[in-house]
């Protein structure tokens, strides 16, 4: 095996409908893998039974590229992520989810990156076409995991150095020897921030090439789509925040503010923020804005555009609107005491 | 320049969605800033597009920390119920200047440290509508305060 040589591992459940756009994205790549490795938790069909595999399978070997379906653990895709650092040949190991589909130059620019030995992971954008993200969600310290997108969630130009990884990325195998975190539930919710801030804190860089883009399509169904225990989730992100814990880290506590009205309107909400720093000491203020500028004197604010600071908030804008609260109380009193109402200081 | 003795005019807001005046806008400025300039030395701030008034200086599209220093050195202002007596309460709320209300409550948009003239309540904008678009509200000349009356009201300021 000549060193750059990847095995390609693919944990799958029940998303036969779109495994195959996976698996030709893979056989589209101008730098082919060695292998693909498909670890099955559900039904474990006979794939080359499919006309549409039996072709998939074909493109696969015309490219050179050999590929096994196995049976997975069925214990979640965990189990099957750590298997594949055993059963592949080789010293890269690229991890795909079975509902993501490469752009044909992912793998040849991810493997650039390679040739410094302290590299432990990379990874490309990973896009969902249906919800773009805008940079300015993302961030690439593991002290905003709680509020803010992974670094990948968005495209970019050039290369970012992250402190975790997300979905989809290529491994250096010596760089995994800790393993995955296995005492996660069977969906594994934070299972790539666990495993790949382990490698960061063992002085293993994580790139991210913000060209190289994967598009996440979401399958609704399957994976982890098919566990429907919402204790699975928050189990799995009490056992971040015990992580977390151990690793010293505090992770930032952010407030949202949102003004999609006028100039004037946007230092009304200026003025209190004081009372607000006052209330809340330790939070950072994420604001979402029209008029940035208008922040511009404050210090610990970061400004966004509203839409960036609705997709992390996830609230309807109403829910900040003075205008929409003063017109339904007919209000009387000042302008300040109405955002004073909707940031909760009256 | 000394700016010890200078008023800050802005008397237009922002235009509507549609492209529009906003009824707030001052209907007699020229007139105003005419009678204004006998006695002072005005400066018009705003944003390029508006109505040009003749004052001493106009300054459109200053920087924010180009408005806040100009601000600090002016002895006061008059503007409508715009961006601008939000920005002096905010940066300056020891400085009383003028504010020209005619549809929008001073009791929930002005500060008590500005004079605020209105007419009339009478021309103000029912209940809750005081927090609608300005989309299809007509400037009404006669909801404003007259120039004279401005100029007056300034003069007892300062």
């Amino acid at each position: 095996m000549t060193p750059k040589d990847v095995t390609v591992e693919i944990s799958t459940k029940n998303r036969y409908d779109i495994l195959h756009l996976c698996l030709m994205s893979i056989a589209n790549q101008t730098v082919s893998p060695k292998e693909v490795l498909i670890y099955d938790d559900g039904e474990c069909k006979d794939l080359r039974e499919e006309y549409i595999y039996k072709n998939v399978f074909h493109c696969l070997e015309n490219k050179g590229i050999n590929w096994k379906v196995l049976e997975g653990a069925k214990k979640g895709q965990i189990w099957n992520h750590q298997a594949a650092l055993t059963d592949s040949q080789t010293e890269w190991l690229y991890r795909i989810d079975d509902d993501n589909i490469l752009e044909a130059n992912v793998l040849e620019k991810l493997l650039k990156h390679t040739d410094d030995p302290k590299v432990g992971a990379v990874g490309g954008s990973v896009i969902h076409p249906d919800c773009l993200f805008n940079e300015e969600v993302t961030s690439t310290t593991i002290r905003d995991v709680h509020f803010k997108y992974a670094a990948q969630f968005a495209p970019f130009k050039g290369t970012k150095e992250v402190e975790h990884m997300y979905s989809t990325f290529l491994i250096r195998k010596s760089a995994a020897k800790h393993g995955y975190p296995l005492y996660l539930s069977k969906i594994a919710h934070h299972e790539e921030t666990i495993f790949t801030h382990e490698m960061f804190r063992a002085g293993w860089k994580l790139i991210v090439d913000g060209e190289a883009i994967t598009y996440h399509f979401r399958a609704p169904s399957g994976g982890i789509r098919s566990e429907s225990d919402l204790a699975l989730w928050d189990s799995d992100e009490n056992k971040l925040k015990e992580k977390l814990k151990e690793w010293g880290i505090n992770t930032n506590d952010y407030f949202f503010m949102l003004n999609m009205h006028g100039l004037g309107d946007h230092y009304v909400m200026k003025g209190i923020l004081p009372e607000l720093r006052q209330k809340y000491p330790n939070k950072r203020f994420l604001i979402g804005a029209t008029y940035p500028a208008v922040f511009f004197d404050e210090q610990d604010v970061e400004v966004m555009t509203p839409m960036s600071l609705l997709q992390l908030s996830r609230k309807p804008p109403l829910d900040y609107d003075v205008y929409e609260l003063g017109y339904k109380l007919a209000w009387e009193g000042k302008i300040e005491d109405l955002f004073r109402k909707i940031y909760g200081l009256l | 320049m000394d700016y010890s003795n200078s008023i800050i005019l802005s008397l237009f807001a922002r235009v509507t969605p549609e492209g529009k005046p906003c009824a707030k806008n001052y209907p007699f400025a020229e007139e105003l800033v005419r009678e204004l300039n006998k006695k002072y030395h005005t400066i018009q701030i705003g944003v390029k597009g508006e109505p040009i008034l003749n004052a001493a200086e106009t300054k459109f599209d200053l920087s924010l920390p180009e408005l806040i220093e100009l601000s600090r050195a002016a002895r006061t202002f008059v503007a409508v119920d715009n961006f601008y007596p939000h920005f002096m309460n905010h940066y300056f709320p020891e400085k009383r200047g003028l504010v020209l209300f005619s549809q929008s409550d001073p009791k929930i948009f002005g500060y008590k440290q500005n004079v605020n003239l209105l007419k009339d309540r009478r021309f103000l904008r029912v209940g809750e509508e005081q927090f609608s678009f300005w989309t299809g509200t007509i400037c009404r000349a006669n909801a404003h305060v007259s120039y004279k009356k401005v100029a007056e009201e300034l003069e007892r300021i300062l």
